[in-house]
């Protein structure tokens, strides 16, 4: 369902003359190209997607080469940026169907070091001139490469920084992470100071297919045509992608067999358009550690929180006791429950204790 | 309120002492619900009412073989018990509890479910339990089908009192006087009609969209009802904060609602000592260090707030003790002594003591405005027609009645202006009226009953 990109050995070389060219005071940089471009996503309606909705969304592929076909996911390709590398490099090519829009990246959080407060213009119907963009775009057909210097440690979520009203909610969304360091072959630094053994990602995010069929339609933003989104009202809810009871958690880190006294970090991602309240359905505290790649001074201890659009935080994990193998590990206390009508559904996910006596969890949260 | 007279010190001396004594009693007649560490509750099915007419079927835990509650009993156990709450299904549907912050819940009887076990329709109960570990405000909540369980009423606040008494944590940073449970929520009616109907099919989750605001299963003017009262057999919890001017309250806020609820205390900010059941410490041992001062705590669906309150009247630029005496009424006896000192440095030696908690600055000092005539004015219930506390002024018959001891009212409500309505009549809503009395008044509105008495009119 998500892919997940590590950088390569091979990368280095040309990396570090890259970054000679540029200039930049860091030695290495990661360079990937993502592509972006319709498809449909098949919503699973079951555990097993033998049911399933399919929806015409928009989404970010990562490509070898610019020739490769795309194969989109939502969320995106989850960005791992390793901990020695400060710069992101990311070549956006546009294959949205002929048509229909420009598009651009951002990830709030890091100014773009190559066209930061640049927005594209258009003229609108009484010939005023309108930014449609936060960064530099790139129209369809065509591509463009954004860079990030100085990237902190931390959760981030990258998305469309274009039309974000529709954009956003089509799909254009996804995750970047990077540890502080790695302490060994069992532990990774997230932040100065917090360890961990295991990441549960956790990206959230909503369809709406009212809104998504009018896009594919051509009948969004025409007369007598869907206007704005003001009217969204989304019908799935979604963790990595899929609703309970498909939802997965995305397993990150060094470690992905159980083990007891692990450290469980969450990295919690609200791509959508609604705030979330995710809450641990064991009725156990977690401690907030971080907000928006920025970690706090005293971590807060919570058994669920506030995690509004376009935000990001990380928690470490209580395990919950062993008293049954599969327990409920996260749900939405704003109650977004359903797919559609049909309960139980939508911003859930299940854990799952391994068979063996272990007291950790993570293996069985990786993603399908 | 005082006397004019420096005789009236003595008869100050002896309110101060019945203050003193009231606040050793334990502060827990403010906050009604179930004591002890065993509870029986059932969830049945009763009728809601809200203020604009409305009746609304809605599902409630029961206190044994009481009447469905929206919401349920309130639970009050101390640090350190071990609970049991035994649940009976009187519904046609699975049921169940959970228990957010609670880590060691186990459930016994009914059947597996997603969030724990259930109890099925006409069977035998579920007995959940738990050790209250850390004091602090929690919720219980059904954990079967959530999203429309707990909008049908299934939801109700857990209070876990510190093993010392009159603290809302283990730290003495978290002292009060009297405390106040605001527990909020949201109805949507449609809901409720499609379940009364029998269409549960038709029941949208995505389309939620509620229009009736409640604090303590009330939607204002309710709220301010009596505890109990008879014409409200299934929303039997009010919500009258009052203390006496330079008292802590402590306001346990929590959200069984699915919206986010800004609460706005007017009159004061309130300080933010604990959120989700933790003193807000940085440390263990360190105290409230990471208190905040707000004057609008943001409540998101799910979490729990306390916070401590209290209220003297300072720099709002008179004295609203009455003391306006020192400036007016010629001084008696062996004026000036030796214990008459000039508090607020106007040059003038006062001969009344300043009250406790009392801002030096405004000690003496008038009401700086000249009330019109009352023929000119409309009033409300809340006036007592006097800008001092614990002072009733000349009003028309029949009104006053609210304020029968000179307080000062002050609204609190849901900062979110649009859920100050029932269905689309303002005022109403998530809303009702904080009231502070005079040092010494006895705090009690007529209102604030514990249940067996009302007072007053």
């Amino acid at each position: 369902m998500m892919t997940m990109i590590k950088i390569k050995k091979s990368f280095l070389l040309p990396l570090i003359a890259l970054a000679l060219v540029l200039g930049g005071s860091q030695a290495f940089a990661l360079q990937i190209t993502l592509k972006a471009a319709e498809f449909i996503h098949e919503v699973c309606l079951d555990k097993n997607c033998t049911t399933s909705e399919p929806v015409v969304m928009w989404g970010y592929d990562q490509v070898a080469t610019p020739d490769e076909a795309a194969n989109p996911t939502i969320p995106g390709p989850v960005i791992e940026l390793p901990p020695g590398d400060s710069t992101l490099e990311i070549t956006l090519i546009n294959e949205l169907p002929v048509g229909t829009e420009p598009t651009s990246l951002i990830i709030p959080g890091l100014p773009l070091s190559n066209g930061a407060g640049q927005p594209d213009f258009f003229i609108d119907g009484e010939g005023r001139q309108r930014a449609r963009s936060f960064v530099p775009e790139v129209a369809v057909g065509e591509s463009r490469t954004y860079v990030w210097n100085n990237v902190a440690p931390g959760t981030y979520l990258y998305q469309s920084g274009s039309h974000p009203a529709v954009q956003v909610q089509m799909g254009l969304y996804g995750a970047m992470v990077k540890d502080n360091a790695v302490i060994d072959n069992n532990t990774s630094e997230a932040y100065p100071g917090i360890h961990y053994n295991t990441a549960g990602l956790l990206v959230f995010s909503e369809i709406d297919p009212v809104l998504h069929q009018a896009v594919a339609n051509g009948e969004y933003g025409c007369q007598n045509c869907i206007t704005s989104t003001i009217d969204y009202q989304p019908q799935y809810f979604l963790i990595n992608g899929q609703p309970f009871p498909a939802s997965r958690v995305v397993t990150l880190g060094p470690q992905s067999t159980p083990a007891p006294d692990r450290q469980l970090l969450i990295r919690m991602v609200n791509a959508g358009l609604r705030s979330i309240a995710p809450t641990f359905g064991s009725g156990t505290y977690g401690e907030v550690i971080a907000e928006d790649a920025s970690l706090y001074p005293y971590t807060k201890k919570q058994y669920g929180g506030l995690l509004p659009p376009g935000k990001t935080k990380d928690a470490i994990a209580t395990t919950p006791p062993r008293n049954a193998d599969k327990f409920l590990f996260i749900y939405d206390r704003r109650l977004s429950l359903t797919n559609a009508a049909q309960s139980p559904g939508g911003f859930m996910v299940v854990g799952n204790y391994p068979s063996g006596g272990s007291t950790c969890f993570v293996q069985s949260l990786t993603g399908n | 309120m005082i006397g004019h007279g420096k005789n009236a010190l003595s008869g100050l001396v002896a309110a101060l002492a019945v203050v003193l004594l009231l606040s050793a009693i334990p502060a827990s007649a403010a906050i009604v619900g179930l004591e002890g560490t065993s509870f029986n509750l059932t969830a049945k099915a009763g009728y809601i009412t809200t203020p604009d007419g409305g009746s609304y079927l809605s599902w409630g835990y029961a206190n044994g073989d009481g009447p469905a509650q929206y919401p349920g009993p309130t639970l009050i156990v101390n640090e350190g018990d071990t609970v049991t709450v035994t649940l009976t299904n009187e519904l046609a549907t699975n049921v169940s509890m959970i228990f957010p912050g609670m880590a060691s819940v186990t459930a016994k009887g009914g059947k597996k479910g997603l969030f724990t076990r259930e109890a099925e329709p006409a069977k035998n109960a579920v007995t959940y339990t738990f050790v209250a570990e850390k004091p602090g405000t929690y919720m219980y909540q059904s954990g079967t089908r959530p999203e429309l369980q707990i909008e049908m009423g299934l939801f109700g606040a857990i209070i876990v009192r510190s093993a010392t008494q009159g603290q809302a944590y283990d730290s003495e940073d978290t002292a009060y006087d009297d405390e106040f449970l605001f527990l909020l929520s949201e109805v949507d009616p449609v809901i409720h009609e499609q379940m009364e109907l029998g269409m549960e099919n038709m029941v949208d989750n995505t389309k939620w969209e509620p229009v009736i605001w409640m604090i303590n299963g009330r939607s204002a003017p309710d709220t301010m009802a009596p505890n109990y009262a008879p014409w409200l057999p299934h929303q039997p919890y009010n919500c009258m904060p009052n203390i006496e001017a330079g008292q802590t309250l402590l306001i346990r806020l929590a959200n069984a609602g699915r919206d986010l609820h800004p609460f706005h205390t007017h009159g004061n900010h309130s300080t933010i000592v604990g959120r989700y059941g933790n003193l807000l410490e940085s440390v263990p041992g360190a105290g409230a260090d990471l208190a905040v001062e707000e004057f609008t705590v943001q409540m998101v669906p799910g979490s729990t707030v306390d916070s401590l309150f209290t209220w003297t009247g300072e720099g709002i630029g008179w004295d609203v003790y009455g003391h306006q005496s020192d400036i007016n009424v010629e001084p008696l006896d062996d004026f000036p002594g030796p214990g008459d000192v000039d508090h607020n440095g106007d040059g003038i030696v006062d001969w009344v003591d300043m009250m406790p908690h009392e801002s030096a600055a405004d000690h003496g000092k008038p009401f700086p405005v000249v009330l019109p005539d009352p023929t000119d004015l409309a009033f409300g219930g809340f006036y007592s027609g006097s800008p001092y506390l614990g002072l009733l002024g000349n009003l028309p018959p029949g009104e006053g009645g609210l304020n029968p001891k000179g307080g000062f009212a002050y609204m609190w409500h849901s900062h979110t202006e649009k859920e100050m309505v029932n269905f689309d009549i303002f005022p109403g809503g998530m809303m009702t009226m904080f009231i502070v009395t005079a040092p010494g008044s006895g705090g009690a509105m007529p209102m604030r009953a514990d249940g067996s008495s009302v007072e007053g009119r």
